[in-house]
């Protein structure tokens, strides 16, 4: 199956080559930037202008991305290029992911029936790290409709500890063999 | 499942004591699109090949791509209550369905649900859909016959239990018959059949299952419907379906036969699936592994060493061609996989020759180390003559006015051994009746019989048999062979029964 460019694998050679926690840091802002500048509609259009020469979009690229690292701005200029400004957002994002899982850290996403105060939001970050054996980032919402207990996504995995999960198990446990 | 109150009462104790005490990681991912029986779900980075998927609105799904960042999955039932964005769980199962002896007589769907109308279904137990068929150590050589009742089958294309006969022809020449005809023969046999129809029309396998309860032979039959209008993903399930409920009974030592009508639709319908799921095309569009769709599926069917249990499963697959072209894709595919085919012809059927058999293409690869010591006897002779007189009935067609003796007695014998092979629908023989007539036709008994009086001298002669000898068909059914005893007597049977019959 044809497929466009692949972030991940952008992401993958950009990490590659930062090594350093600094440069880590560094790069990783300067992604975002490049984000930011090749998403923006007005700006992609005339980036993707087959009327303009490249050299002039590169010394655009420059002025825009002012104090970008020179390789951050390579990266940016092989992206515009070769038209892949679309997936500059993508990068970053990959980017963090892969910064995060060297670091060992994982974001969840913590839904509860009743608001969490901040201990108990450090109580659940430390559970859920205690769990995965990394540090946990968590991220709170707010649903009645779960009734009681809490649903923590991480990543692709679910834990469902809500009253509403348990309720429906319980169903299928009774009901659903004599269907 | 509990009925009376007490045991609801203590189920609920149980499970309120239970409440909440476990919870585990389940993989999840979001759905990105859906449409025609398929979805693409982002995530899931856990989910196996083949595992099965749910979706919110309790509808299942099976993963069958497994990509990147996205997995392609078919829907097992309606796709409409799904929508994009909906939450999707791994369930760290594959697709399952009910077995065991609850199951005879029933009508179920591919996921074993009953749609007969009939309450649930008292299975004992569940088996995977998918399984990877016994290997050369477990299996044995096919020993014992498969009595199809079929004058015609039986005796020049001999199915054996544990192999797997192809039933090959144009559209509406008797294929169904043929299986019906098999099914219907086991009434008092100890074959349990399954008939899986695949994609067909839902009057259809009504009018298939009254005719198998008209005979009373639902009570040893499975009908695993996935009908014309059902979801494909069910139709592409089916087959796996019925032949996991198959081979429940093989590995319980007993013999079974799958029948699945029919494997052109089935091959079909994994073809939407798989161009839905983009796979790339090849022949015809059918996607590169649907050989292994087939083989995989007919593999399965297998008899059983001693050891083993010594059970078995045969499988009689249909195909549809078009215009009787056998050498299109899938025909191929089939014929080479199988052990021997039964080749029907819409010329033959409109001649009148029904079952329509082409007997120059039809061969069974296996069956004849498995047929019956009486029916080896008559069938070697039946299948020279018939063989002898296809030779001749091409000159024949130019007039037989200065053709010799012998070749006229070989044109007149081969003309009564086809119309002998005749035999109406729904009316299987038992094996004795097969090999009497069979018998005193090879042996000329009827030469003199004009050809349009034959079908009236075999039932003349089926019904002196029955009043006045019945010792020699029972000899015949206990034995299973024929005696020299027993042929003096069957000779002498017949010159009195030629000295009553009025031509």
């Amino acid at each position: 199956m044809a497929r466009g460019a692949s972030p991940k694998r952008y992401a993958q050679a950009v990490f590659q080559m930062a090594a350093e926690p600094g440069e880590q840091d560094r790069w990783h802002s300067d992604l975002r930037l490049i984000a930011q500048a090749l998403t923006d509609p007005q700006f992609q259009k005339i980036l993707a202008s087959p009327k303009i020469r490249f050299e002039q979009k590169a010394s655009m690229l420059a002025k825009v991305l002012e104090g970008v690292g020179p390789l951050a701005l390579n990266l940016a200029s092989l992206l515009t290029a070769q038209g892949h400004m679309g997936i500059a957002g993508g990068i970053a994002e990959e980017y963090g992911r892969l910064l995060d899982d060297q670091r060992g850290i994982e974001h969840a996403l913590v839904t509860t029936a009743i608001p969490l105060d901040d201990k108990g939001r450090d109580n659940v970050a430390r559970k859920l790290g205690e769990l995965r054996g990394k540090k946990v980032i968590v991220e709170t919402r707010e649903d009645a409709a779960i009734i009681g207990g809490l649903v923590a996504r991480i990543g692709d995995q679910l834990l469902d500890g809500s009253t509403r999960g348990k309720l429906q198990a319980m169903r299928k446990n009774l009901v659903g063999s004599s269907r | 499942m509990a009925v009376r109150g007490q045991d609801i009462v203590s189920i609920l104790k149980q499970q309120i004591e239970q409440f909440g005490t476990q919870v585990a990681a389940v993989d999840v991912g979001t759905v990105v699109e859906v449409g025609d029986s398929i979805v693409r779900i982002h995530g899931l980075g856990g989910a196996r090949y083949n595992e099965l998927l749910e979706f919110p609105d309790g509808t299942m799904g099976i993963a069958l791509n497994l990509e990147e960042d996205t997995v392609g999955a078919i829907v097992l039932g309606g796709f409409t209550g799904i929508k994009e964005g909906d939450e999707v769980k791994c369930t760290g199962r594959i697709a399952e369905v009910p077995v065991g002896e609850g199951l005879l007589g029933r009508v179920v769907d591919a996921l074993g649900r009953p749609i007969d109308g009939r309450g649930p279904i008292k299975a004992t137990g569940s088996r995977p859909v998918e399984r990877v068929a016994p290997n050369v150590v477990s299996r044995s050589p096919v020993n014992t016959p498969v009595h199809t009742g079929i004058k015609a089958v039986d005796s020049m294309i001999p199915i054996g239990r544990g192999q797997r006969e192809l039933i090959i022809g144009d559209r509406s020449t008797g294929k169904t018959v043929i299986c019906l005809d098999t099914i219907i023969s086991q009434t008092d046999g100890d074959l349990i059949c399954i008939y899986v129809a695949i994609g067909q029309k839902a009057s259809k396998v009504a009018q298939s299952v009254a005719t198998l309860e008209e005979f009373g032979a639902m009570k040893h039959t499975i009908v695993v419907a996935a009908n014309a209008a059902d979801p494909v993903a069910l139709q592409y399930l089916a087959p796996y379906a019925g032949c996991a409920m198959g081979e429940e009974f093989m590995e319980q030592g007993k013999d079974a036969l799958v029948i699945y009508d029919d494997l052109s639709k089935h091959a079909w319908s994994y073809r939407q699936l798989s161009l839905l799921l983009r796979r790339p095309a090849g022949r015809e569009a059918y996607p590169g592994d649907v050989f292994y769709l087939h083989s995989r599926l007919l593999e399965r069917a297998a008899k059983l060493s001693e050891e083993h249990g010594g059970g078995s499963l045969t499988a009689l697959p249909i195909i549809e061609t078009q215009a009787g072209d056998i050498s299109a894709y899938i025909p191929t595919n089939v014929i080479s996989i199988t052990d021997g085919q039964i080749f029907l012809e819409t010329d033959l059927f409109n001649s009148g020759i029904r079952p329509a058999m082409n007997v120059g293409l039809s061969v069974s690869r296996v069956g004849s180390a498995a047929q019956t010591p009486a029916m080896k006897k008559v069938a070697g002779r039946l299948r020279l003559d018939l063989a002898q007189f296809r030779e001749l009935a091409a000159f024949a067609q130019f007039g037989t006015a200065d053709l010799d003796r012998t070749t006229l007695a070989q044109l007149e014998r081969g003309q009564r051994i086809t119309e002998v092979l005749k035999q109406a629908q729904f009316a299987p023989f038992p094996l004795e009746k097969e090999v009497s007539i069979l018998y005193a036709i090879i042996n000329g008994f009827a030469d003199d019989v004009p050809v349009d009086r034959i079908a009236a001298w075999e039932a003349g002669f089926h019904r002196f048999l029955e009043t006045n000898q019945p010792g020699i068909l029972e000899g015949i059914a206990g034995e299973k062979a024929i005696s020299e005893d027993m042929e003096g007597k069957l000779r002498s049977a017949l010159d009195e029964f030629k000295k009553t019959f009025t031509i």
